[in-house]
């Protein structure tokens, strides 16, 4: 991005926080459906200071990265493998659009049932509402390599192994990375949202809603900050990897 | 020496069997240059995916000096033409160089090598660049120059400067004549330019289509080295040329009014950014 246009989107954010403030300010609406930015700025800020909210983003942040990499580390080598087997995709592709559109919420006491309740649970119930969109990037990913890429590699004669890591890695990992990412963004969402509902498990979302309970707002609008903030950090660090290991794509796709 | 004895390839749709190449049957010895031409659609690449061991033909057999090869033979290079997707794009012109070499050799004489066969395609000082960032010219320069870093015994070339332009393959042209008269090998050159065919090669082999097979054996007996302008205004280059476009053009090697059964012309599946 040039420097033109993250400063266009910067000052594009101030404006709308700086409509929002006056549009509190002026009464628009009551503090308990919007308050003021500012305000939910202290609020958030003595709760971080009072050190509650901190444990809360601790707890979330542990299961965000655990279920995360759980689901890329299944999602990634299935996709693969699904994407370069046509045995194996012809065999697993219809129950995977099956499973896919399960809702995560849905199958919740399923998973307590079988797997109590616990960070195993919680865990596993995340990865699998964020590790779909991860195994279907690596396996589109795989699949749609050109073929000619492969074609040069056998007019080689490279080993398939070789062939694996120096034409199929390389070839397949912009869209994997792009499947990463908006995994990441699930697993923030269903992180929240199992924390929500489950009652148990404590970390931001427990937290935002317990708050919303207690009708402090701004508390609560404070820690759906926080997990925007969250998310945000993680995808960029994401983004920032994938420009490092693919620099080449950026240049290929004259980004 | 190549030879390719009764070679045929048939494509089975459903019950439609397409015969696209019958009874192929001929011998290059060493060192020779040979054009393949003949109609789009009459089996001119089929039959070099079938030498490069890229598919493999339903009956007949390919030998090598006597040793009949299956799969990717050692000795043997292909060249696409679809250069800019033959390309990796996740290496620089250096590393796409070296690919087929380094884990043969040491890496030090595999980036010697490499830099000798840059050089020699005349792409010096562009060894950091990715390919993307070269034109269409350069991209095969590159991939011919990956191709010699093996020191193939046999070079394959699939219409390599089809989708080229015309003084783009023009230098091309010469620059493949250069390198094959400092390092003979044998090179099987497929192409549909009837003028390229003559310009570049010792003897061109005429295929007809549908099916395809070798209609006429023509030795091309020009001067070497040859020239753009003289070799074309020479009287035996038009005499060549007539003969071969009256192979071509009549209706029993399928040429003019050529339907469209085959396979679809290669240059129509290049990527937007490979034209430039």
């Amino acid at each position: 991005m040039t420097k033109l246009s993250r400063l266009t989107g910067l000052i594009c954010l101030l404006a709308i926080v700086g409509l929002w403030e006056a549009v509190a300010r002026l009464g628009w609406v009551t503090p308990q459906q919007l308050p003021a930015p500012s305000i939910i700025a202290i609020a958030g800020w003595s709760d971080i200071a009072d050190g509650d909210m901190l444990g809360q983003v601790w707890l979330t942040a542990q299961h965000l990265v655990v279920s995360f990499t759980l689901a890329a580390v299944i999602g990634v080598p299935v996709g693969f493998a699904l994407g370069r087997v046509r045995l194996l995709y012809a065999a697993l592709e219809p129950m995977i659009e099956f499973l896919r559109p399960m809702p995560v919420i849905a199958i919740l006491p399923i998973a307590v049932l079988i797997l109590g309740l616990g960070n195993v649970m919680i865990d596993s119930v995340i990865a699998f509402g964020a590790g779909w969109v991860i195994l279907l990037h690596a396996m589109d990913g795989a699949r749609g390599i050109d073929p000619v890429l492969i074609e040069t590699g056998k007019t080689f004669r490279v080993s398939r192994l070789r062939r694996f890591v120096t034409i199929i890695l390389p070839a397949a990992a912009p869209q994997t990375f792009t499947g990463l990412r908006v995994g990441l963004g699930i697993a923030v969402i269903v992180t929240i949202v199992v924390e929500l509902v489950s009652g148990f498990a404590g970390g931001l979302g427990d937290y935002i809603g317990t708050l919303e309970g207690a009708l402090r707002t701004p508390e609560a609008y404070a820690g759906i900050g926080l997990v925007s903030l969250i998310g945000y950090a993680l995808g960029q660090s994401l983004l920032l990897l994938e420009h490092r290991l693919m620099a080449w794509h950026r240049g290929y796709t004259r980004q | 020496m190549l030879e390719v004895r009764k070679l045929c390839k048939t494509y089975t749709r459903g019950k439609q069997a397409n015969v696209v190449l019958a009874d192929i049957e001929f011998t290059v010895p060493e060192g020779q240059f040979v054009a393949v031409l003949g109609p789009s659609g009459g089996g001119k690449s089929t039959l070099l995916r079938c030498l490069a061991g890229l598919m493999d033909p339903t009956s007949g057999s390919i030998a090598i000096n006597g040793r009949v090869i299956r799969g990717a033979p050692q000795e043997m290079v292909y060249v696409f033409q679809e250069y800019s997707r033959s390309l990796f794009p996740w290496r620089r012109l250096l590393g796409n160089v070296t690919y087929p070499i380094e884990t043969a050799v040491p890496k030090k004489m595999a980036l010697e090598r490499a830099l000798a066969m840059i050089d020699l395609v005349g792409l010096t000082g562009f060894a950091g660049h990715y390919p993307w960032e070269l034109s269409g010219g350069m991209q095969q320069r590159a991939a011919i120059a990956r191709a010699l870093v093996t020191e193939p015994k046999f070079l394959l070339m699939d219409e390599p400067f089809g989708a080229l332009d015309a003084q783009t393959r023009i230098q091309l042209e010469d620059t493949l004549l250069r390198i094959w008269t400092e390092t003979p090998r044998t090179i099987v050159f497929v192409t549909h330019d009837i003028d390229e065919a003559i310009y570049l090669a010792d003897r061109v082999i005429v295929l007809g289509a549908r099916p395809g097979r070798v209609i006429e054996d023509v030795t091309i007996e020009l001067p070497r080295p040859r020239h753009q302008i003289e070799t074309k205004e020479d009287r035996r280059f038009a005499d060549y040329r007539r003969h071969l476009f009256d192979l071509i053009l009549t209706p029993s090697a399928g040429g003019p009014g050529a339907d469209g059964q085959g396979p679809a012309p290669k240059a129509a599946r290049v990527p937007a950014n490979a034209a430039e």
